[in-house]
């Protein structure tokens, strides 16, 4: 038997197979590397993108193995040996289950050694999902098998993997994220993969497996009933287990990991690992800030329930408008971007003293502008490019127009112009309106003619 | 009428069998997922990809070996063969309403020759891989718009004005039918040629 | 070492390792074998026949692969509608079909350990078994090559080591020798009468000489009936009769056979 597998697992499509599985998982984890290296959220996304494309290719290449018996006509010599049909199969099904959880596999493991080691936060249910993931793989590759030695079609190959992509776009285009679904997006900054997603996917990888096995290895009617049963019940208990919402909110995530010295800088226990390069550049704006009146002695992170802000995906611009931020007086929030992955971000400091430092107040905020002429003002320097608060994480910033910067010189050099009491007591009367929600006229406050 | 080699042509290669499986593909998901005469843009391009891969099969037959011996030129027949595969799936494509005939046209012609390039290289039994493998990032990741490079690599996805994935389009349509049509398929041995493709 | 089981101990009750009564095998809907009575000891038996006869039907149902439509087929002494009885008999058969299967990208070496592995025979005389019969049948210098890399007549001999791998009570050859040259021939026919000292082959064949050379019983088979059943010298001694056309006296009496058979039908 191991001297079969072996003939098997070097002379059959297994190798083939199992290097266009390597090269789609790597190049899928290989274009998203920067999103998921920190972040156990986006890994158990792009895992599971990786998979639900490579079960495509497996049950392909399980197609075109099962066919091979017919195709080759070694079916008239196999028929006169005394092998069991099952034993016959088992070396086959066997080299293809093992060549397909060997390479998904090993890349899965290499890129949950990268998330332990890189990420701050750690959250093991991406790493219970490995198991599930497999078993779909292998359920997969076994159940093309099936279908290949079924059906000796050279349609059968390409029909599944078409179908099985169809399935899925299908899933995608309905908008409603379904729970068997591989392309469901949903992973925000503070969440986990939710254990019932583990479970369901466990009950469909057991299904997809049983299913494959069986339907594979028998040519009894009543075990290849049993066969479909098994496939049955494993997508009927998938659909029920899996929930909709696929990942949770995980307040361990959002816990806040504060520097040492004062003032104190925190961030939430997910971006720890960017705590050094926060708390340098917010000390450095927090100084800017005590030029203020009643200015702030410590700054966190902006954090919040994702899933009661309604934000089920980062890259939408579905932001947390609207909910009046939970801070204790003299506390100030900054919101971290940290892009690809980095420890550092760029513009932190000056998105603290843009609006002198009370922006992310939760409301909206429809003109930057002025919020730009108080930065600047605050910063000592001749204009400031406007920052929208909550905006910052955008895929591809617009640059601002050079005219919008003079015109913003031009607003800072008319506040200076007046006298030093006057000016900081109009950016500190600015500050009052932005924490009271008074957004309009914000531009008037700073350099309208007359008595403030 | 129809005579001499076509009929024999069609049946060696399975052609009615695909189109007929691939007509099933497009009737079922318009029947399943269409609303008001009209079906998502992500479906409709995996629709395309789907109907176009079947021709993946088609493209080899018993024994390439005998046949290349025959007198028959094929490189017009093989060029043939692509094309009208191509042509007839977009027209039943653009007829039923999945999407401009113009996008329809130029994603079947360009899957069509991204079959054929498959089919050259590796073989009929995996020459519809790379159309898969190309086809599904660009229904599940649906992207318009954007820089070159990538209206490129989302060429299905494009409107008809987009002179990328025309180009994009053109240039698979040319490569894939002119290597095809001449080389038909990688080489076979002679103790393989007479196994089926 | 490895447990004997008790079937392999026991005595071979009946000398006949093929014995038919009346053996009716229907091929699709057409009865290819029309009632065929046969008793085959041990020895080679050539087949004859011209095609359509029935030979492969027969050959394809000694081997197992297909059943009886009617009357009585007992082989190696267990008969052939006897569903437990087949495995064990299946382990002592060695099987060459016409048109025998190989996966291209295997090698000589894979694709006789894979049909040892299929015969059941012990892990650890695989390997063995397999080194000898590659060697035995003239492939050692390939027998790491792929199969798609052999030429006809190499295929062919790899085809027989992997009929002969499990050292078979009951050895059925379809048309051994297609592809072989002359010297490769008479190598073969050497085996034949090695293997034919303890074991019972079954040698189906279009080619007269063949049989004479190698067989000590010939069969000749028309239209599913078995037409004549003898020595090869027999064979020859019809070729006498001046209905017979041929080469050789073998064939004339090969074709002499056929005639007489025909007319009388």
């Amino acid at each position: 038997m191991i001297r079969v597998l072996r003939i098997e697992l070097r002379r059959s499509n297994v190798p083939v197979v199992a290097l266009s599985v390597f090269l789609v998982s790597a190049l899928v984890l290989g274009l998203t590397f920067r999103e998921w290296l920190r972040d156990w959220s986006q890994l158990a996304e792009m895992t599971e993108q990786a998979v639900g494309l490579t079960a495509a290719l497996a049950a392909a290449g399980g197609a075109v193995l099962g066919r091979r018996e017919k195709r080759s006509r070694a079916d008239e010599l196999f028929a006169g040996t005394g092998r069991p049909a099952w034993q016959k199969v088992a070396p086959t099904a066997g080299a293809l289950s093992i060549g397909l959880v060997a390479v998904q596999g090993l890349i899965l493991a290499a890129a949950l050694v990268l998330v332990r080691v890189n990420a701050s936060y750690q959250s093991y249910s991406a790493v219970w999902q490995l198991g599930p993931d497999l078993a779909v793989l292998a359920g997969a590759g076994l159940l093309g098998l099936a279908a290949g030695r079924a059906w000796s079609s050279a349609f059968v190959a390409p029909g599944l993997a078409a179908g099985l992509v169809l399935v899925q776009v299908v899933f995608s285009a309905s908008g409603v994220p379904h729970p068997l679904s591989f392309f469901n997006s949903g992973a925000s900054t503070w969440t986990r993969l939710a254990d019932e997603v583990v479970l369901g996917r466990a009950a469909l990888g057991a299904g997809l497996l049983v299913a494959g096995i069986l339907l594979a290895a028998s040519r009894n009617w009543a075990v290849r009933g049993l066969g479909a049963g098994a496939l049955v019940a494993g997508v009927a208990a998938a659909l029920v287990i899996t929930p909709v919402q696929r990942f949770e909110v995980d307040p361990a995530a959002r816990r806040l990991v504060c520097s040492e010295g004062a003032p104190q800088v925190c961030v939430t226990a997910v971006h720890a690992y960017a705590l050094a390069d926060t708390t340098r550049q917010a000390r450095e704006a927090l100084g800017h800030l005590s030029q203020l009146p009643d200015a702030p002695q410590r700054a966190i992170e902006l954090n919040y329930d994702p899933v009661a802000a309604g934000l089920t995906d980062t890259s939408t611009s579905t932001l947390p408008w609207d909910t009046t931020p939970d801070v204790a007086p003299g506390t100030m929030q900054f919101e971290l971007v940290l892009k690809d992955g980095a420890a550092t971000d760029p513009d932190l400091m000056r998105s603290m003293v843009s609006g002198a430092g009370a922006s992310l107040n939760g409301c909206r905020l429809d003109d930057p502008r002025p919020l730009a002429v108080a930065g600047a003002w605050l910063t000592d320097a001749p204009t400031f490019e406007p920052i929208s608060p909550y905006l910052r994480d955008m895929p591809f910033p617009i640059p601002t127009p050079p005219e919008e910067m003079q015109a913003i010189g031009a607003a800072v050099a008319k506040l200076r112009a007046l006298p030093h009491q006057q000016q900081v007591q109009r950016v500190s009367e600015f500050r009052e309106a932005l924490r009271a929600c008074r957004t309009k006229g914000l531009m008037d406050i700073l350099i309208a003619p007359g008595p403030a | 009428m129809i005579t001499g080699w076509i009929p024999l042509y069609v049946r060696s290669r399975g052609v009615l069998l695909a189109l007929l499986a691939a007509l099933a593909v497009i009737a079922g998901i318009w029947l399943l997922a269409a609303e008001h005469g009209a079906i998502d843009e992500r479906l409709a391009v995996i629709t395309t990809g789907a109907a176009m891969m079947l021709a993946g099969p088609t493209l080899g037959t018993f024994d390439q070996a005998l046949e290349s011996t025959a007198a028959m030129p094929w490189p017009p027949r093989r060029a043939l063969h692509l094309i009208l595969f191509a042509l007839l799936i977009a027209a039943v494509l653009a007829g039923i309403g999945y999407a401009p005939g113009w996008v329809v046209l130029r994603n079947c012609l360009g899957l069509a020759g991204l079959v054929g390039i498959g089919a050259a290289l590796v073989g009929v039994r995996y020459g519809w891989v790379p159309a898969l493998l190309w086809t599904a990032p660009q229904a599940l990741f649906h992207s318009q718009g954007g820089p070159v490079p990538q209206q490129v690599l989302f060429w299905l996805d494009q409107p008809a004005a987009s002179t990328a994935a025309i180009v994009t389009a053109a240039v698979l349509f040319g490569l894939g039918v002119s290597f095809y049509a001449r080389r038909g398929g990688p080489p076979v041995s002679a103790a393989e040629s007479a196994l089926p493709s | 070492m490895r447990a004997i089981r008790a079937d392999e101990l026991q005595p071979t009750t009946n000398p006949w390792a093929i014995e038919s009564q009346d053996l009716k095998v229907r091929a699709g809907k057409y009865l290819a074998v029309r009632g065929l009575s046969l008793n085959l000891g041990s020895g080679v038996h050539g087949l004859l026949g011209p095609n359509g006869a029935g030979k492969t039907t027969l050959m394809r149902t000694l081997a197992t692969v297909i059943k009886p439509h009617q009357g009585q087929l007992r082989l190696l002494g267990t008969a052939a509608d006897d569903r437990r009885g087949l495995r064990p008999l299946r382990r002592r058969l060695g099987y060459l079909p016409q048109n025998f299967g190989y996966y291209p990208k295997f090698t000589v070496r894979d694709y006789v350990e894979y049909l040892a592995w299929l015969r059941e025979m012990p892990a650890a005389a695989v390997p063995g078994a397999a080194q000898r019969v590659i060697e035995r049948v003239g492939l050692a210098d390939r027998a790491d090559a792929k199969l798609k890399s052999l030429s006809g007549g190499m295929l062919r001999r790899a085809g027989v080591a992997q009929a002969i791998v499990n050292d078979p009570d009951l050895l059925l050859l379809d048309e051994p020798t297609v592809g072989l040259d002359p010297e490769q021939r008479v190598q073969f026919r050497e085996l034949l009468r090695e293997i034919g000292q303890d074991s019972c082959v079954l040698v189906s064949t279009h080619l007269v000489e063949d049989v004479v050379a190698a067989c000590s019983d010939v069969l000749v088979m028309d239209q599913g009936l078995l037409v004549f059943q003898g020595r090869p010298a027999d064979l020859v001694d019809r070729g006498r009769h001046p209905d017979g056309v041929g080469d050789s006296p073998a064939e004339r009496g090969y074709s002499a056979l056929l005639r007489q058979h025909r007319s009388a039908s």
